[in-house]
């Protein structure tokens, strides 16, 4: 490595362009390291699943329009009715859509008291049919009995079952999540024993901390406005949609609202997301353009500077493969010097960013990742004018330019 | 005469070595674009909707909470709520102290006209307002005009279309004196507003700021006749049980839940109806209500922007990433010129030693930088404007009056990417003019 001596001393006698390319990949390292985790971490959120089947379930509220008992009634019929439909599979009452941004949370604790509470969770008011309709995987304990179904105004009664997420479970039992099963556990302040853990199932909102938490209790709630969830026959979702509609709006005074497939409610959750995903990767794929570019021309126009001296240099020995390697380690040397700098800002640069904006800090194996990344396209830019330097013909050292 | 023969040589020079030069105003352009689009795109989304009344037309908030705790804490201080009660509501109305006043509130109904079916009804969201709201925030209209001053007061079954659902229900055509049916209400239609969406919304509160306006109109207290309340949507607050949840109790309930705009004739009164609310509070507090300090206060629409938060440090963070991204533009621009003048040193030499002075070798490449500037800046539009179009695309969701860049942002554009590029370019000028004729011509 005797060429290693030689370049950083050239490089140190014409400091000027090499320091710019040197900063010029510190700032694109800082941007492109804390905006690909940006990526990723948004990537990784759109595209988690969220426990339900969504290929057949769709959603809708409706009103109810009796008082009392006579309201209890109406709302069973009504699901009764939906699940004599052709197209349609089964039908649970909900207090709240998952990832639709209508719903609730509930407080969580081992006690009563505003002290006991350990956690918050998405809440689920449903009944016996919920396992089937929204095709939740049960993981631990066991579901309801058709006996354990109620009603009530608002939440559920004291002393319930309900069966929890397993993202819940873990929250209050981090060593061995199946510790759960059986305790009591208030939930709303009430006391509710519980029996089952199952797979996944989100709360209401995809931008909250608590996302994954979720409690199922068999408690249907009768309000003015509730919920329905309608899982569809296998490829019948759009007639069951327009065949529920139907139905419903046969009762006079009847109001539909926020009838939606699955589908649409996951992609309206996420749309910001996606949106801002989609802008960060072109911002990205714009940035490394833009960097390999710059090393293009700067080496290109730097080696054309330089045809002489290397004449001189092949005339003196050294066979093409010595030429090629010189430009690609000096490369190599202020892509590092860059790279290390840029090591320094991107740190800066976040502690500044997860403290204004909230974000995650990067780890450290992106910082590894992206040096890899930009040595590699700082090579591959440098080597064609290496290429064509190593090609320049001894004879040029003879002639006067 | 002298700059026209250096833009001359500027322009040579470029053509001379195009890849160089198309690197150089790439860089600048691509540098340029990104920065104006993510501006373009956090201005507007923090821009002022109604500029030529924005210091006068006023949100008033009352701090009618319970005696026992502040409504909200933030930062230390008590926040007041962001809507009024009922009885308020009406007793500021009843008063009309301002120019114009006006409640806002959201509501939600199944809509069809005469003609459709019950299954052809639509669910759509509604603006409960009073007469004034229309003259307050500018609302043009297509046909007919607002209702009454009577009908706003009797909450007659009166209603405006927005633009698409005339053009929906009626197919466009003049549909004033037909009839809607909101639920089970029979409404005769008395206008049409003609398009308008004020960016960002600021009547219903921070949740609506960048959605569409809602499509239908109709006076607030037709709402609350027929109690028509989407408690489940509208953010309605209390802090004292609800009793039997009827709607009598509800209405004279401490509960919160209706926004409440009043326009001024002039910023200067605002002192003036400071002293009215300040009276009213004081009125009330002899009444038993408003146990809290009286922290009543009153917000012009760029305060209340926020106040609600709908402006917030968060939308520049893309502003300030494109920003990082044209500074490494520039500098990159700024090696490529290194290079390019460096490689012009015989030229410089010989210029020099036929009598060039330092000062003409720097404005000759003054003139070159000035020329990639013009160039990047102009490239950097277009890349903009296409940029934009594909952010609209993207963010099909918002409105799209969003993604459009104003004159003084085009002027703004090309005159950053000449600055920028000159400010970038006066070091590799500074060592250009300072290249030796003597050494050079040696070479040559």
């Amino acid at each position: 490595m005797k060429d290693f001596t030689v370049i950083l001393k050239s490089l140190w006698h014409s400091k000027t362009s090499p320091l710019l390319l040197v900063l010029q990949i510190a700032v694109t390292f800082t941007i492109f390291v804390n905006a690909v985790y940006m990526v990723m971490q948004k990537h990784e959120k759109v595209t988690a699943p969220s426990g339900v089947n969504e290929k057949q379930v769709f959603s809708l509220f409706i009103n109810l329009q009796e008082t009392g008992e006579a309201r209890v009634a109406e709302f069973e019929q009504a699901i009764r009715d939906i699940k004599g439909l052709d197209s349609v599979d089964n039908a649970i009452p909900v207090t709240s859509v998952p990832l639709s941004g209508y719903g609730r949370s509930v407080d969580i604790g081992y006690g009563p008291a505003d002290e006991d509470k350990l956690t918050s969770s998405g809440y689920y008011g449903s009944n016996y049919d919920s396992l089937d309709t929204l095709d939740l995987q049960l993981v631990a304990g066991q579901w309801f009995e058709r006996s354990d179904v109620s009603h009530s105004f608002f939440g559920a009664r004291s002393g319930g079952k309900v069966v929890i997420s397993r993202a819940l479970a873990q929250t209050l039992h981090p060593d061995n999540w199946r510790d759960v099963l059986g305790k009591t556990l208030y939930v709303h302040n009430e006391p509710q024993q519980v029996i089952g853990v199952v797979d996944d199932l989100k709360a209401v909102w995809s931008f909250w901390r608590l996302f994954e938490h979720a409690v199922v209790s068999p408690t249907f709630e009768v309000r003015d406005k509730v919920g329905i969830m309608v899982k569809a026959k296998p490829a019948a979702l759009d007639q069951a949609m327009l065949d529920v509609k139907g139905l419903l709006l046969m009762t006079p005074g009847r109001q539909i609202d926020k009838l939606k497939p699955f589908s649409q409610i996951r992609e309206e959750s996420y749309r910001t997301d996606v949106a801002e995903l989609q802008t960060l990767q072109l911002v990205l794929v714009g940035l490394l353009i833009l960097t390999m570019l710059a090393i293009f021309g700067q080496a290109r126009f730097a080696i054309l500077k330089r045809r002489k001296q290397i004449g001189t240099r092949r005339a003196l020995g050294a066979n093409q493969f010595q030429v090629l390697r010189y430009y690609m380690l000096e490369n190599f040397i202020v892509t590092l010097v860059g790279v290390v700098i840029g090591i320094l800002c991107a740190v800066l640069v976040n502690t500044q960013l997860v403290s204004y904006f909230g974000l995650a800090p990067v780890p450290a194996n992106y910082l590894t990742a992206g040096a890899v990344i930009i040595l590699f396209a700082g090579q591959c830019a440098v080597f064609q004018p290496a290429w064509q330097a190593a090609r320049v013909s001894p004879a040029l050292a003879t002639r006067s330019v | 005469m002298l700059i026209g023969y250096y833009f001359k040589l500027a322009w040579l020079s470029l053509k001379k070595t195009p890849l160089l030069s198309i690197l150089m105003i790439g860089t600048i352009a691509m540098g340029i674009a990104a920065t104006m689009i993510t501006s373009t795109v956090s201005i507007m989304m923090a821009q002022d909707p109604l500029p030529e009344k924005s210091d006068r037309v006023f949100s008033v908030r009352l701090s009618s909470w319970s005696p026992d705790k502040a409504y909200q804490l933030a930062k230390g201080e008590e926040v007041i709520p962001p809507m009024l009660t009922y009885m308020d509501t009406m007793n500021l109305l009843e008063d009309s102290k301002g120019l114009r006043q006006s409640a806002a509130v959201m509501y939600k109904s199944m809509v069809r006209s005469e003609s459709q079916t019950d299954k052809e009804a639509k669910m759509l969201r509604f603006n409960s307002v009073n007469n004034d709201f229309f003259a307050m925030f500018n609302v043009p209209f297509l046909y007919g005009a607002p209702w009454s001053d009577q009908a706003d007061r009797e909450g007659a079954a009166l209603v405006v279309l927005d633009r698409q659902t005339n053009d929906r229900l009626f197919s466009g055509a003049n549909s004033v004196g037909q009839h809607v049916y909101i639920g089970k209400h029979l409404a005769r239609i008395v206008g049409v507003i003609d398009s308008w969406s004020p960016l960002p919304q600021v009547f219903h509160g921070p949740h609506h700021a960048h959605n569409l306006p809602f499509p239908l109109f109709t006076p607030f207290q037709f709402q609350v006749n027929n109690n028509l309340l989407s408690k489940g949507e509208m953010g309605w607050q209390c802090w004292a049980p609800l009793g039997d949840g009827t709607l009598e109790t509800f209405l004279a309930s401490e509960c919160v839940w209706i926004r409440y705009w009043v326009e001024l004739e002039a910023a200067m009164q605002r002192g003036d109806y400071m002293d009215y609310i300040n009276a009213y509070v004081e009125e009330q507090k002899s009444g038993g209500r408003f146990a809290r300090e009286n922290l009543s206060k009153i917000f012009n629409i760029t305060e209340s922007l926020i106040e609600d938060r709908v402006v917030e440090e968060d939308d520049f963070i893309a502003v300030w990433l494109a920003a990082a991204f044209l500074v490494a533009c520039l500098l990159n621009c700024m090696g490529l010129m290194l290079i390019k003048f460096y490689g012009k040193g015989a030229e410089v030499g010989l210029r020099r030693a036929v009598g060039a002075s330092k000062q003409h070798i720097a404005m000759q490449f003054g003139c070159e930088t000035v020329l990639i500037g013009i160039l990047g800046g102009f490239l950097g539009l277009a890349l903009a404007q296409l940029g934009l179009r594909i952010t609209a695309d993207i963010f099909a969701h918002l409105p799209a009056g969003l993604m459009q860049m104003s004159l003084p942002l085009v002027v703004m554009t090309v005159v950053l990417a000449v600055l920028s590029s000159t400010l970038f370019g006066l070091w590799p000028i500074y060592r250009a003019a300072q290249t030796q004729p003597s050494a050079q011509l040696k070479s040559l």
